[in-house]
């Protein structure tokens, strides 16, 4: 695999929470344009693995680079500006601000007011439900409403790569597949997404690549086909 | 929208007059507060708080913003006006503006430190440091180097900023309770070490500070006028304090409203979701310091003005308490509701002075009646609507196609 064609490409990542190892010699190629999947049970190391993304976790060891840039020096706010969105419950939503406020939040370097509209306009077409909500509080909105909002607010600025964090954590089937549809709408559009979950059947069904990890090691590598027949699959936790 | 609450009947003059009457009532009590005698003014101050604790339970205040908001031309003329000819009724009067003039400079500060206590949440137990800061450079530039007030203001605001630039940093590392107990170390600090800096005065302090002048006049002399006669020597200093004021309560709002408030309130609630979002964390929390510190530097250099004499004594840290306890009382994070409460505490402490030895604790009485009924303030923050008071409003316009 080359650079140019990967959007983010991780290179023997380790990171620790003080003296206890987290991740070890991690290596992940995000594809332009495609659905990555991380697959994992609780505790192997997947949020670690965004926060280290978004350098919210510090690195150890490792590289990173998107398209080929190394951004393994930059801080949080420069990755984010340079196209990687976080939806996650580790980053939650403003919860005593408005959904509008929220979304516009979302867009926080988009200065161009113009933009900014353009941009709200579409979020409310593929977001119908947040529409109607609008002046609420984040706050008193239902799991998976938040969830939406999460996703719409990442969405927003038309991130190079978007990176949802288990969004089906907590919801109820009907809206996991709802939240799942939307995924696919994304990845109908192009969007490079690396999907992390526990869920494995749901997020098969969308990914194109898939990995798994286990105690913070990747222990497969591959397309979802081989995934799929592979003996992970046979796991119950997963 | 059903949530849209309904009106009373006596609300249903058009809306212009109805904000300038408003003005007129709000100025009115203002005055009153000011010339009356302790018993009534308390008693305005009492009815005050409790009307303003009626209308937000019942909503109005909400209602009365987007008001204020729906004609901010008509709300700041008359506004303007009322200002304007307040210093006029206190012509006369010196220790009725000099009350004036320390409301306008307390409510100076307070808005600065509403910029981290209130809108990023890193509660400052310094503004009294940093207003010290601002005084002390006024009383040295203008008595130890015989120059004018204006380079002493100048002065003041560029060190203010580099103060809050320097406490700024140690508090990037430190968060919550730990960041209190930093600002609160040095604010005991600079209080002890003006305390031990002979060439500023050590104890004693620095006298004789000059007012400012302007093309040679005084802002802060007796003169005659045409049709008030002799006037305090206050007169012209209360209406430069409201100018600034104005300014700097303009600075705050555009502040609050842009991107920059924004990315500060986010940072209150979630700072890691707000780095996620693409917020310099650092940056903004350094921001937050010395806009504040600028802040409380034009009051210090104010106040140094008014009194002609800087002190320790007069930056300790009770006054910082008293500048917390302030934007507590206003309603943290609302640039308006500070200068409310900076108005009100200021007012009654002055006219609890009746009491003598009892003062400080009919003081800390009230304080406590009024966080036990209302920890959240007289004039609450609202929901924040971004974009709402000087952009126009993105949102309607999608709705429209």
């Amino acid at each position: 695999m080359s650079d140019e064609s990967a959007i983010l490409s991780i290179r023997g990542l380790d990171t620790s929470y003080g003296r206890i190892p987290m991740l070890r010699d991690v290596n992940i190629e995000v594809l332009r344009g495609q659905v990555c999947c991380v697959l994992g049970a609780n505790g192997a190391g997947k949020t670690t693995l965004v926060k280290a993304i978004l350098n919210i976790v510090k690195a150890d060891k490792g590289s990173m680079s998107m398209s080929g840039e190394d951004i393994s020096t930059w801080p949080t706010h420069r990755r984010v500006q340079a196209g990687i969105a976080l939806s996650a419950s580790a980053a939650g939503s403003f919860q005593k601000m408005s959904v509008d406020t929220n979304l516009k939040m979302g867009a926080y370097y988009i200065k161009d007011t113009k933009l900014l509209e353009e941009r709200l306009a579409e979020i409310y077409r593929s977001f119908p439900v947040l529409r109607e909500r609008l002046q609420q509080k984040a706050g008193t909105l239902s799991g998976g409403e938040r969830t939406m909002l999460a996703i719409a607010r990442a969405v927003i600025n038309k991130p190079r790569l978007l990176i949802l964090d288990e969004p089906s954590l907590g919801l109820a089937p009907i809206m996991v597949e709802e939240v799942f549809n939307i995924v696919k709408q994304l990845a109908l559009q192009q969007m490079s997404i690396l999907l992390v979950e526990q869920n494995a059947v749901k997020a098969l069904s969308v990914a194109s690549t898939g990995y798994v990890i286990q105690k913070g090691a990747i222990v497969f590598c591959g397309s979802v086909q081989d995934l799929a027949k592979s003996e992970f699959m046979d796991n119950p936790v997963m | 929208m059903k949530l849209k609450r309904t009106i009373p009947s006596i609300f249903k003059l058009p809306e212009p007059i109805l904000i300038v009457l408003c003005n007129i009532l709000i100025f009115g009590l203002a005055f009153a507060m000011l010339r009356l005698s302790y018993q009534y003014s308390l008693a305005c101050v009492a009815i005050t708080i409790a009307v303003l604790l009626l209308m937000d339970i019942k909503g109005y205040i909400n209602h009365l913003f987007s008001l204020y908001i729906r004609h901010k031309k008509i709300a700041f003329f008359s506004a303007l006006l009322c200002l304007l000819v307040l210093p006029i009724l206190l012509a006369g009067l010196r220790y009725e503006s000099h009350i004036a003039i320390m409301a306008l400079i307390y409510a100076m500060v307070c808005l600065g430190l509403n910029f981290q206590m209130g809108s990023t949440n890193m509660v400052n137990f310094a503004p009294a440091a940093f207003m010290g800061i601002g005084a002390y450079s006024m009383a040295v530039v203008t008595v130890k180097l015989g120059a004018s007030a204006w380079l002493g203001l100048g002065m003041a605001l560029v060190l203010c900023a580099f103060a809050g630039l320097l406490i700024g940093l140690p508090t990037l590392r430190t968060k919550g309770y730990y960041l209190s107990l930093v600002t609160m170390a040095l604010q005991l600090a600079f209080t002890q070490m003006i305390k031990n800096i002979a060439s500023v005065g050590g104890p004693n302090g620095i006298s004789d500070i000059k007012a400012f002048s302007i093309a040679g006049h005084s802002l802060y002399k007796s003169y005659t006028l045409p049709l008030l006669g002799k006037v305090a020597p206050h007169f012209f200093y209360l209406y430069f304090c409201s100018i600034l004021l104005i300014v700097l309560i303009y600075v705050a709002l555009r502040i609050y409203v842009s991107r920059y408030g924004l990315a500060l309130n986010t940072i209150a609630q979630d700072e890691i979701a707000a780095n996620c979002l693409g917020v310099d964390v650092s940056r903004q929390k350094l921001l937050a310091f010395v806009l504040g510190g600028l802040f409380c530097g034009v009051g210090g250099a104010l106040y140094a003005g008014l009194t002609s004499f800087v002190g320790p004594n007069d930056f300790t840290f009770s006054r910082s308490l008293v500048y917390i306890c302030m934007v507590i009382l206003g309603g943290m994070d609302n640039p308006l509701g500070v200068v409310v409460g900076a108005f009100l505490l200021t007012v009654v402490m002055e006219k609890l002075r009746e009491f003598a030895d009892y003062a400080q604790l009919v003081y800390a009485l009230l304080l406590v009646i009024i966080l036990i009924v209302r920890p959240s303030g007289l004039i609450p923050k609202r929901v924040r609507d971004y974009c709402a008071l000087f952009n126009r409003r993105p949102q309607q316009e999608i709705e429209e196609k």
